[in-house]
C-alpha cells in the first residue's frame, strides 16, 4: 500500500478545514488536506453567504455576536476580494412592532456592533428594494461573503506554503497505535486505490459528517443536524443585506451576492441518514417566498433561479429547546484531553464567517501537540488576491462593477469580474492583448477562457462542477445552457481522460437541474426547455456513455 | 384586410402552413413575434428517432405505425401515418424549390446518423447536403478527425472526439482532433475567439480556405471522415464544396452551439418560399389576444391592430417561444386564446438527462383529429393548431420535432383549404 507522511492531516475541505490547512501551513507544519469531494462541496457550498455583523445574535446569543463582529472586521481586511461590505438593514414591519428594536439596539451596543437607527424614509433611500411598509430600520455592518472564493483562496495560500491538497480522496479510517492517532487511511475515489498517511496529528474538520470520523476511533458526539433551504433570485434585487428586526425566524434574511440575491433560510432538524439526500420541498419554497416578500415585495415578480439547501453542523448542548436556541458557537475538542486519545482534534459547529477563528483555536491545539510555538498570524495576513490597491466597496445593483484591474485598458465588464472573483491574482490570467485568453466563455458571469484555464492549472479544478465553484461558470441566469459545452471543450483540451470530462459534463447538467426543479415555472421552465433541446437534441448528451464515472456522485445534489 | 387564413407563429410549423395555403391560392399571412426554434436547431428534420422502448429506429415510417397505435392522442395519430409521409415528401420538394435541397441517406425512407458537437450520434431523417448524413451502418468508418478553428468556442474538437469514442462502434476506431489557426480574411482584425458561427462563416475567405486545404491534406489525408463546424457552407461562397473537391476527403459540417448556421439557412429558405408563392410575412409582431365566441374566432389583436381572417392557425411553439406559459403551482396555459390544455401528472423527472424525458415536453394544447382545439370544452371550428404548441408528444425523446411540425402544419393547411373552398 502507498504511504505518505505529513505533520498534520486535515479531514474536510470546507471553509473550516481549509482554514486549518492554511493556519498549519503558515506555522511551518507539513500539512495534507483530504477531502472526499471537491473543496467547498459540503455545507460551505450551500449556505447563505452572509458576512454576519453579529447583529442577528445581539439579543439571543451575545457570545456569538461578539465573535461575529470581530471576524467580520478581520475578513474585510484579509479577504477583501471574497467579501462585499454592503452593510445591512434590520427592518421592523407593522406586525413586528418596535419593541424588539430597542432590545436590539442595546444588544448591538453591548457586543460592540455599530448600529444606526434610521427613519423608514432614510432606509428606503439607502435600499429601494426594502418593503415600503416598514416602520423602522437599523443599519449595521453586515456584508456578504463568497464561500467558494474564500475556501479557494485559503487553500491556495496553504499550498503556496507547502501544503498538499488531496481532493476526491476520502478518509476511511484512523491509524491508532500505542493509544494515539498516528495517521489516516484514505481512498482515492477516482481509481479506488487505498493508501495511508502517517502523521503526528489529525484534525477532523468534516462538518456535518464529523461524527463519522469520530466513529473510526469509537468516539461519539451528539450532533444536531439542522437543515436550511434557500432560494436564489435571478437578479440582484438589493444592494444591502435586509433582515427582519425580530427574533430569528424563517426566511428573514435577503442577501445580495454577485449577480443574484438569496432569500433564506428555513430550519428543520434532520437525521444522520438524510445528509446526502437534500431536496427542497414545495412547502419550503412557499414559506421562503411568502416570508421573503415581506422583506422585499418585488420578490414575487422576480424570476427564481434555483433552490438549494444545506445542513448546519451544530453540536447539541442540551436536548431541550428548539434548534435556533442551540449555540452557533464553535466546538473544538482535543480528544487527548477529553477521551484519552491524543493526536486527534475535532473542530466543528460555528459558521462560515468564523472559519478563521475556528482554525486558530484548532491549530493552537495541534501546535501544542507538536510542540510548535510559532504564533498564529491569520488575523492579519491577507489571503492571496487580497492585495488590492483600494478597499473594495459595494457592487452596484445594476451589475456595473466598481472592481477594476489597475492600469488595464480591458473592458471593465471583463476585467472587473475577474478582479471581483480573484482579486489581484486576476493578473495571473488576464493580459492586456491576449484576445485568445480574454474571450468570454460564460456570458452571464463573464468568465473568460483564461480564467477557466487558470482554475484548472492553479486551483485544482478537475471537473465541470469544480470549475463552477472556482469561477461561477454556469451559475447565472442561463444555468450553463450555453457555456457548459464550451467549458467541457476547454477541459477536454487540457485533460487526457475524455471519459472523465464527459461524465463531469453530464453530472454538471444534472446538478444544475436539481436546483431548478423545485421552482420549475415561468422563465425557469422556459430556460429549462431550451436547455433540454440544446443538451439532449442538439448535443445528444445522454447518449454518450463514458466509462468509469467517479464513484462519488455527491455533486448530484444541489448547490448554490 | 381580411385574410383567408392567418397563421400565428412563424416557425417550422407556421411557415409550412403558410406555404401550403399560399400555393393553394389562399390569401394567407404569417404573423410572428420572435425567433423560431429553427435558429437554434441542427437544421435537420427528425421524423422519429427512437421507438417506444427507447431504441434508435432505422425506418421511422414503419415505427410510426406502432407509435400511433399505442398513443392515439399523438399528433402523428391525428395526421395519420400515410399523411405524415405525404407531407414530408411535399416538404422535401418545397425546400428544394427554395434552393435548399435536403437529402435522406441511402434508402428514401431510412434514418441516418447526425453527428453532434459533443460527438454523439442522433438518428435523423432529412439533412442538408453540407451535413453529409452518415448512413446507418457505420462500420467502415475507421479514422475520424474533428477539426475546428483556433479560438472558436462553439465547436470544440477535443470534446467531440471524446464523445464519439464512447460510441460502441468507434471504440476501436481512431478518433482525433485538430485545430487550425485561421487569419480570417474578412474578419476585420477580429479573431474566432469572440465569434459565433454565423459571424465566423462571414469572416472566412479564399486565403483561409487555402490554409484549411493545405492542413487537411498534410495532416488528415487518410481520414475516413472529417467533421468541421457548420460555418463553411454559408459564407461568401460555399467553401465546403470547394474543400471537398480540392481534398477529396469526406467532409461533413456539424451544427455548432446556437445560433446555428444550418438552422438559420432553413428558416430563410422557408421564408423565401412563402413570399415566392404569394404569402405574406408579418414579422416582429405578437398576437396578444383572440376574440372567440360561440366556437368561432372573430378576430385577433396585436398591440396596434385588429386582424380578421376566415381561418386561423395557431403555431406559436412551446414554452420557449411563449406559445405556452407556465405559472407557479404547476398551472399551464395557452396565452393567446386560453385554449384547453393537456398537462401530464408529473412535469419533470429527478435527473435532467433521463431516458423517459420530462412531462413539460408533453404539455400543450389538446386538439381533436382535425387539429381543432377547444375553449372550455367548446370546439373552435375556424382555428387549427400545429407544431410544438400541441400536447401529447415529446419531440426530444422521440426525435420527432421537425416531423410533427411539418406534418401538423401541412394538415392544418389542408383543413383550412377545404373550408375556405366551401361556399
Ligand atoms: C442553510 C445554511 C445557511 C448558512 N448561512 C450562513 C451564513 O450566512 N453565514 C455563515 O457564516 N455561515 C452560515 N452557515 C453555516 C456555515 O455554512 C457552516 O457553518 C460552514 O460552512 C461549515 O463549514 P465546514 O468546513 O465546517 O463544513 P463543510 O463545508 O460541510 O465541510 C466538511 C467537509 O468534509 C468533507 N468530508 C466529510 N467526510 C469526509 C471524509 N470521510 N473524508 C474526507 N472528507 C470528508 C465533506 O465532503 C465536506 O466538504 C449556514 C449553514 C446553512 C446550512
Ligand atoms: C436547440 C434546438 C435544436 C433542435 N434540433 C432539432 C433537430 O435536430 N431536428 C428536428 O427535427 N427538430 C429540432 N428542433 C425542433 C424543431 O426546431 C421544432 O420542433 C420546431 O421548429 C417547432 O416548430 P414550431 O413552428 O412549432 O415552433 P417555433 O419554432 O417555436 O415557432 C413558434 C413561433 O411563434 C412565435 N409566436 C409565439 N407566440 C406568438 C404570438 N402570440 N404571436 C405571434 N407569434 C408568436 C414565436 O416567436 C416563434 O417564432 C430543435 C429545436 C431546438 C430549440
Amino acid at each position: 500500500m502507498r504511504r505518505m507522511e505529513a505533520d498534520v492531516v486535515v479531514i474536510g475541505g470546507g471553509a473550516t478545514g481549509a482554514s486549518v490547512f492554511r493556519d498549519c501551513s503558515l506555522r511551518g507544519m507539513q500539512a495534507i488536506l483530504v477531502e472526499r469531494g471537491d473543496i467547498a462541496s459540503g455545507t460551505t457550498g450551500r449556505n447563505h453567504g452572509l458576512l454576519h455583523s453579529g447583529a442577528r445574535y445581539a439579543v439571543t446569543d451575545s457570545h456569538s455576536a461578539r465573535e461575529c463582529i470581530s471576524e467580520n472586521k478581520i475578513l474585510k481586511q484579509i479577504a477583501g476580494h471574497c467579501v462585499e461590505a454592503t452593510d445591512g438593514l434590520f427592518i421592523s414591519l407593522p406586525e413586528d412592532g418596535l419593541d424588539f428594536q430597542q432590545q436590539f439596539m442595546q444588544g448591538c451596543a453591548d457586543a460592540g456592533i455599530h448600529a444606526q437607527e434610521l427613519s423608514p424614509k432614510q432606509a428606503l433611500q439607502l435600499e429601494p428594494a426594502v418593503n415600503p411598509a416598514l416602520i423602522g430600520a437599523v443599519r449595521i455592518p453586515d456584508g456578504t461573503i463568497d464561500p467558494f472564493r474564500l475556501t479557494s483562496a485559503t487553500i491556495l495560500d496553504a499550498r503556496e506554503h507547502g501544503g498538499a491538497l488531496l481532493n476526491y480522496n476520502r478518509a476511511e479510517g484512523l491509524l491508532i497505535e500505542q493509544g494515539r492517532v498516528q495517521g489516516v487511511r484514505c481512498r482515492d475515489l477516482r481509481n479506488g486505490e487505498q493508501f495511508e498517511i502517517r502523521c503526528q496529528a489529525v484534525v477532523n474538520a468534516s462538518g456535518a459528517w464529523c461524527h463519522e470520523i469520530m466513529e473510526y476511533a469509537d468516539l461519539s458526539v451528539d450532533m444536531y443536524h439542522s437543515r436550511g433551504a434557500l432560494l436564489i433570485m435571478g437578479h440582484r434585487m438589493n444592494g444591502m443585506v435586509i433582515n427582519r428586526c425580530r427574533k430569528p425566524g424563517d426566511a428573514d434574511i435577503l442577501v445580495p451576492g454577485d449577480t443574484v440575491s438569496v432569500i433564506g433560510t428555513t430550519s428543520t432538524h434532520v437525521g444522520r441518514d438524510e445528509l446526502e439526500t437534500l431536496e427542497v420541498t414545495a412547502d419550503e419554497v412557499k414559506t421562503l417566498l411568502q416570508e421573503g416578500s415581506k422583506l422585499a415585495p418585488s420578490m414575487l415578480d422576480a424570476r427564481i433561479l434555483r433552490a438549494y439547501c444545506g445542513v448546519r453542523p451544530l453540536v447539541a448542548e442540551s436536548s431541550s429547546g428548539g434548534d435556533r436556541s442551540i449555540s452557533r458557537g464553535l466546538v473544538a475538542i482535543d480528544h487527548g484531553e477529553q477521551d484519552g486519545l491524543p493526536g486527534l482534534v475535532t473542530i466543528t459547529g460555528g459558521k462560515l464567517m468564523t472559519c478563521r477563528l475556528m482554525a486558530e483555536v484548532a491549530t493552537d491545539k495541534v501546535a501544542r501537540l507538536l510542540n510548535i510555538s510559532v504564533p498564529c498570524e491569520t488575523a492579519s495576513r491577507p489571503l492571496p488576491g487580497a492585495h488590492l490597491p483600494e478597499p473594495i466597496g459595494r457592487k452596484m445593483r445594476q451589475g456595473q462593477s466598481r472592481y477594476r484591474l489597475p492600469d488595464s485598458s480591458l473592458p471593465n465588464s471583463i476585467a472587473g469580474s475577474a478582479v471581483y472573483r480573484h482579486g489581484d491574482r486576476a493578473r495571473s490570467f488576464m493580459q492586456e492583448d491576449d484576445h485568445h485568453n480574454n474571450a468570454v466563455v460564460c456570458e452571464c458571469e463573464v468568465v473568460t477562457r483564461g480564467e477557466i484555464l487558470y482554475a484548472i492549472e492553479t486551483l485544482n479544478a478537475r471537473s465541470m462542477s469544480d470549475l463552477r465553484r472556482r469561477t461561477r461558470v454556469g451559475m447565472g441566469p442561463c444555468q450553463g445552457e450555453m457555456c457548459a459545452c464550451r467549458v467541457a471543450g476547454l477541459l477536454a483540451s487540457q485533460q487526457e481522460n475524455g471519459d472523465e470530462v464527459l461524465g463531469s459534463l453530464q453530472d454538471f447538467v444534472n446538478e444544475r437541474w436539481k436546483g431548478i426543479r423545485p421552482v420549475l415555472w415561468g422563465d425557469a421552465l422556459r430556460e429549462s426547455e431550451f436547455s433540454y433541446w440544446v443538451q439532449e437534441s442538439l448535443l445528444g448528451l445522454s447518449s454518450l456513455q463514458p466509462e468509469g464515472k467517479a464513484e462519488d456522485n455527491r455533486d448530484l445534489y444541489h448547490e448554490l | 384586410m381580411n385574410y383567408d387564413c392567418l397563421v400565428i407563429g412563424g416557425g417550422l410549423a407556421g411557415l409550412t402552413t403558410g406555404i401550403r395555403c399560399a400555393e393553394a391560392g389562399l390569401n394567407v399571412a404569417v404573423i410572428s413575434s420572435g425567433e423560431s426554434a429553427l435558429t437554434f436547431s441542427s437544421g435537420e428534420i427528425d421524423v422519429l428517432g427512437t421507438d417506444l422502448s427507447g431504441r434508435a429506429v432505422q425506418n421511422p415510417f414503419t415505427a410510426l405505425e406502432s407509435l400511433v397505435q399505442h398513443q392515439p392522442d399523438h399528433p402523428y395519430a391525428h395526421v395519420g401515418t400515410g399523411n405524415v409521409a405525404k407531407s414530408l415528401d411535399w416538404f422535401q420538394r418545397e425546400i428544394a424549390e427554395a434552393g435548399l435541397p435536403m437529402v435522406t441517406s441511402g434508402g428514401l425512407w431510412d434514418n441516418h446518423w447526425r453527428l453532434t458537437a459533443a460527438g454523439a450520434l442522433r438518428p435523423s431523417w432529412l439533412s442538408q447536403q453540407s451535413a453529409g448524413a452518415l448512413p446507418w451502418g457505420l462500420e467502415n468508418i475507421q479514422r475520424v478527425v474533428f477539426v475546428s478553428f483556433t479560438g472558436f468556442l462553439d465547436f470544440m474538437p477535443e470534446l467531440a472526439a471524446a464523445g464519439l469514442k464512447t460510441h460502441p462502434v468507434f471504440q476501436q476506431a481512431e478518433v482525433q482532433s485538430l485545430n487550425i489557426e485561421l487569419p480570417l480574411e474578412h474578419g476585420r482584425g477580429a479573431t474566432a475567439d469572440t465569434m459565433r458561427a454565423p459571424q465566423l462563416a462571414r469572416a472566412i475567405g479564399e486565403s483561409d480556405v487555402e490554409l484549411i486545404c493545405t492542413r487537411l491534406l498534410e495532416q488528415v489525408n487518410d481520414a475516413d471522415l472529417v467533421a468541421l463546424p457548420a460555418c463553411l457552407s454559408a459564407g461568401r461562397k460555399n467553401w465546403l464544396t470547394v474543400l471537398r473537391r480540392r481534398t477529396g476527403l469526406r467532409l461533413v459540417e456539424v451544427a455548432t452551439m446556437p445560433p446555428s448556421v444550418p438552422g438559420i439557412r432553413m428558416l430563410s429558405a422557408l421564408k423565401r418560399r412563402l413570399t415566392a408563392v404569394g404569402g405574406f410575412m408579418i414579422p416582429a409582431m405578437p398576437v396578444i389576444t383572440g376574440d372567440v365566441s360561440y366556437g368561432h374566432v372573430a378576430s385577433v389583436q396585436t398591440p396596434d391592430d385588429e386582424l380578421h381572417a376566415k381561418q386561423y392557425v395557431l403555431a406559436s411553439g412551446s414554452f420557449f417561444s411563449k406559445g405556452l406559459k407556465s405559472h407557479a403551482a404547476g398551472e399551464i396555459s395557452e396565452p393567446v386564446f386560453g385554449l384547453d390544455i393537456d398537462v401530464p401528472e408529473t412535469l419533470s423527472g429527478q435527473s435532467f438527462l433521463v431516458p423517459e424525458g420530462h412531462g413539460f415536453n408533453r404539455a400543450g394544447v389538446r386538439v381533436n383529429v382535425q387539429l381543432q382545439p377547444s375553449l372550455n370544452g367548446t370546439v373552435i371550428e375556424n382555428l387549427h393548431v400545429a407544431g410544438s404548441v400541441l400536447a401529447g408528444y415529446d419531440p426530444v425523446i422521440e426525435g420527432s420535432g421537425g416531423g410533427v411540425a411539418i406534418s401538423t402544419g401541412w394538415m392544418a393547411a389542408n383543413e383550412v383549404i377545404k373550408k375556405v373552398a366551401l361556399p
